[in-house]
Order: structure tokens, then C-alpha cells, then sequence
């Protein structure tokens, strides 16, 4: 997604509102009414009110300055790709998984509210009902580069190293959204960091996330979540688990 | 008069006993106020590696066992035979120990409890058919808050002594829903439908998968077991929408839910029972 589109930012006072604009490819309006300014999205007939906020005098006298900036899900994503990814044995592969973006609605510079741009459905990730964590399933087939322009998303790039003598499949591949920072570059496109799993010779797993490589990227937003210190090394584990070797 | 007072006050300030009288105070004083800072400090060192309730138990523990041992000190100080205590005290311990059996035995199964931890405070636990959340965990019972706001105190033994089903402990839930739908509809289909009522439910997990089960041939209809998978905390958010989901696509795709019914026959024959209207 191209970033200048990513940021919204409006001054709403009593005379311009109703403002209705157009962000993330959704539409929205905000209103100021007995005092109150009040945010809708809009999606086919259906209005959702996404803020409620009683504004003080002076704000309604001098204006209030809305922001929507992007932001990435909350809870991790479990990717369930139609086709499962192969990889030979001693072989990198990397890819493109395209990210939905949600925004972080801030009034007067405040950080309000995450709106929900894209509802996932929730998902555990890890053994059943113990140790994970819960996260969203992600449609989503791997694209082989990250040049189409996307109008709500950004772009992961996934790299799967395997070092082991065995080739294998992966039916299911967890994108760690919430731990990973939000960058654009300088042509303004949105990317998260890349996520690296690395199969040892011995048949260990790893999971790293790396800053993107391109040049001259800025920190649109910062991660959500600090992974702590078990929390990948726990993943490693479920990742043998989700994953058919062959 | 003021004579009388001043002999008084330097009778007090002369008495041979004074330093020990002084020097017990500074010591209960000065060890209490120890014992408060060193009780501190363990909590604070024992942070969220341990529980509350370990550490209300240590910190009480210690701090109470310095006191008796302050005690004993200002005692012996004092010139009291310790020996004669000890004495008394084992009299007074048993006939104590026989008046408050019910008390000790909730003591002791309170500190089982704490070792054993079979729920934490905040967890949402069902004893003997009472469900609550766990307000409080102290050494002689347990304080429950029901939904409906009333409180519950569950003496510690009865918590030992019987079956105790904590609800939160595991972050994920099975919600099972019983239903039964009529003989002559397509079960795959009813399968179907289930299925995606529930991949479309919000509340309701991919993963671990939606659980379908033909139970049984009813006596009104085929019985059906389906089982969902929630966060812990949708609970209700899960049984509302998927209650209303259910019943308003089995109106739709018209699947019949059949109440209980009894058919009547007459003699040998598998005809129902005839029954004719009379017009007057």
C-alpha cells in the first residue's frame, strides 16, 4: 500500500462537519454533534460507531484535528495457504504474504481506538487448548514479489531456510503481526519486518524476525507486543508440529 | 499531694526493674518494626514467581514466628521459668487442639490447598453445584462471588474433601450444544449447515475444529452433538450468537427441530389410530 494514502489527517469543526473521506479503501464519516464528535465506518448499508467523544469548549471553538494511521492486527496470524508451501531439502525459499492493515484512530494527537479494518475469525495456535496463544486466521495465498499496489494491507516477506537433509511441506505457516514494527520505503509502500525460519542440519527451528532490507525505510508504527524471551523458541516447537516432512 | 507524685515518679524512675522493663519494650518495639521491614522485602523479592496466597502465608508465617520468639525473649528477660509455659502450654494446646479440631482441619487443608493449587484467585470455580469466581483464599475457607453477586464462603476442608471444577483454567473452552432434528432431514446437509454456522460464528475458533457428533436415534428425532471452541472469556458472547444463528438457519433452510411426540396405533395393523370429526 502506497503510505501517502495510509495517513489521514482532517481538521473537523462544527461548520465542516459531517466529514465523510475515504481511508483503506473503507469509508468513514465524522460528525460533531450536541458537543460530541462521533466516528462512523461504513460498510454497505451499515454505519458502525467506532468513537463517542465529548469534546471540550475550546476544541469546538478551534476545531479538532482526526488522524488514521496504519497499524497491523493484534494477535498473530495463522496463514492457511490453499496449496502448501514445499521446500527441498539444503533449498531458501521467500515470499510475499500481503498483511490487512487496521488504523489507529488518534484525536489531537491522542491515540483513541484500533479500528477493525478486516474481522478475522479467532484461532489457537499451539497444542489444544494449553500452551499458545490465540490469533486470527489469514486466507492468503504467498505472492512471489511485493510490486502490485494493495489498497489495505502490507507486505510480509516470509523466508524459510532449510538446512535439514529433508524436504518438507507447510500446510500452516504463523505470521508473528503483533511483534513486528511497521515501515514504509521510499517509493511509500507499507512492509513489516521480514520473519526468517531457519531449519538447522540437526532439525531445529528457528524463528527470527529482521528489520526489511530495502534502504531509507521509516517506522510508520511500532510493535504491539515484545515477544519474551520462550515465546519463539515455543513456536519453533509447534512449527515441526504443523508441518509434514517428507 | 505533689510530694506524694514526685515519690512516685522516682520510686517508678529507681526501681531495679526498669532497664528490663525498657530494654523489652525497645526489643518488641524495635523487632516488630524489624520484622514488618524483613516481611516487606520478602514479598517483594517473591514478586510473581509465587502466588498470593504463598506469599501471605510465608509473610504471616515469619512474621508471627518472630513475634513468639520476641515473646519468649521479654519473658525470659523478665525472669519468667520458661519451662512452666512450655508446660501450660502443652496442657492449653491439647484441650485448644480438641475445641477447635474443625479450625485446625481447615488450617491444614488450607495450606494443602495453597501446595496444591487448584485454582488461583479470579478463576471461576464450581464446588457442590456453587459457581463463583474466587474472591479470597485464607487459611480457614474460601470466598466465592457468584453471578448473581452473593457471597459464598466454602470452609477449606470442604474443598478438599470434594470434587472442584475450576472453569478457567485452560484458556480454551468446548461449548457442547445438544439438538435434535427430525428424521426425515438430510443429515449431511444438517452437518453442513452447522459446520458453517459455526466457521462464520465470530466467537467460535478455526482451530482447534468444530466437533460434529450423530449421538443417537431419539425417540422424536436424530440427537446431534456439536462442539465449539471459544476464548475462555466469550462465553456468553458465543452461547447467544450461535443459539440464534442455529434456530434462524434451521428456519431458514427449513430443518425441522421436532418437539417430543408419541404416535398411537391401533391392533396389529401399523395404521394410526382413526379419528373422525362428527358433524351435530
Amino acid at each position: 500500500m502506497k503510505a501517502e494514502a495510509a495517513l489521514y489527517k482532517e481538521m473537523i469543526t462544527e461548520e465542516n462537519s459531517p466529514l465523510r473521506f475515504t481511508a483503506y479503501g473503507k469509508k468513514f464519516s465524522a460528525a460533531i454533534h450536541e458537543g460530541r464528535l462521533q466516528i462512523f465506518l461504513h460498510s454497505g448499508r451499515k454505519e458502525e460507531l467506532q468513537t463517542d467523544i465529548i469534546l471540550p469548549d475550546k476544541a469546538l471553538v478551534s476545531g479538532t484535528e482526526i488522524a488514521l494511521s496504519p497499524s497491523l492486527p493484534d494477535k498473530p496470524l495463522s496463514l492457511d495457504p490453499a496449496r502448501s508451501i514445499y521446500v527441498l531439502a539444503g533449498a531458501t525459499v521467500s515470499f510475499f504474504i500481503p498483511v490487512p492493515l487496521w488504523a489507529t484512530l488518534t484525536v489531537n494527537g491522542l491515540p483513541v481506538k484500533d479500528i477493525i479494518l478486516k474481522e478475522f475469525s479467532k484461532t489457537w495456535i499451539g497444542e489444544v487448548g494449553q500452551n499458545g496463544d490465540l490469533g486470527y486466521t489469514h486466507h492468503q495465498e504467498p505472492m512471489k514479489d511485493d510490486s502490485t499496489l494493495l489498497p489495505d494491507a502490507a507486505y510480509m516477506e516470509i523466508i524459510i531456510e532449510n538446512k535439514s537433509r529433508i524436504s518438507f511441506d507447510v500446510k500452516r505457516l504463523i505470521l508473528y503481526v503483533p511483534f513486528t514494527a511497521l515501515y514504509k520505503n521510499e517509493a511509500g509502500y507499507l512492509f513489516t519486518d521480514r520473519q526468517k525460519f531457519t531449519i538447522s542440519p540437526n532439525n531445529k527451528q528457528d524463528i527470527k524476525l529482521m528489520r526489511p532490507a530495502s534502504s531509507g525505510i521509516e517506522t510508520v508504527a511500532r510493535p504491539r507486543r515484545k515477544a519474551s524471551k520462550d515465546y519463539f523458541t515455543r513456536f519453533a516447537t509447534f512449527l515441526k508440529k504443523v508441518t509434514v516432512m517428507s | 499531694m505533689f510530694s506524694g507524685f514526685t515519690e512516685f515518679i522516682k520510686s517508678i524512675l529507681t526501681h531495679p526493674a526498669l532497664p528490663v522493663v525498657i530494654r523489652s519494650l525497645a526489643v518488641l518495639f524495635g523487632g516488630t518494626l524489624l520484622l514488618k521491614v524483613i516481611t516487606h522485602f520478602i514479598g517483594k523479592r517473591m514478586g510473581k514467581k509465587y502466588s498470593p496466597q504463598v506469599q501471605m502465608l510465608t509473610r504471616k508465617g515469619i512474621f508471627y514466628t518472630g513475634i513468639i520468639l520476641l515473646l519468649f525473649y521479654v519473658l525470659q528477660q523478665a525472669g519468667v521459668k520458661m519451662s512452666a509455659i512450655f508446660g501450660a502450654a502443652g496442657i492449653a494446646g491439647i484441650a485448644i487442639g480438641f475445641a477447635a479440631q474443625t479450625s485446625i482441619s481447615n488450617i491444614i487443608s488450607g495450606i494443602f490447598l495453597v501446595s496444591e493449587k487448584p485454582f488461583a484467585l479470579g478463576d471461576i470455580i464450581s464446588v457442590e453445584g456453587k459457581l463463583g469466581i474466587v474472591e479470597s483464599m485464607d487459611l480457614l475457607s474460601i470466598k466465592l462471588k457468584t453471578f448473581d453477586n452473593l457471597f459464598i464462603r466454602i470452609p477449606n476442608t470442604t474443598i478438599i474433601n470434594t470434587n472442584v471444577t475450576n472453569i478457567t483454567r485452560y484458556p480454551l473452552r468446548r461449548m457442547n450444544f445438544e439438538l435434535s432434528v427430525a428424521y426425515k432431514e438430510d443429515l449431511s446437509h444438517v452437518r453442513g449447515v452447522l459446520m458453517d454456522i459455526a466457521m462464520k460464528n465470530p466467537y467460535c475458533l478455526d482451530d482447534p475444529a468444530p466437533y460434529f457428533l450423530i449421538k443417537e436415534f431419539g425417540t422424536s428425532g436424530v440427537a446431534l452433538l456439536l462442539g465449539l471452541w471459544f476464548e475462555k472469556n466469550d462465553y456468553t458472547d458465543l452461547k447467544n450468537s450461535i443459539m440464534t444463528e442455529i434456530l434462524e438457519r434451521f428456519r431458514k433452510e427449513s430443518i425441522e427441530i421436532p418437539f417430543p411426540h408419541i404416535s398411537v396405533y391401533t391392533g396389529e395393523t401399523t395404521k394410526p389410530f382413526p379419528v373422525a370429526s362428527q358433524k351435530k
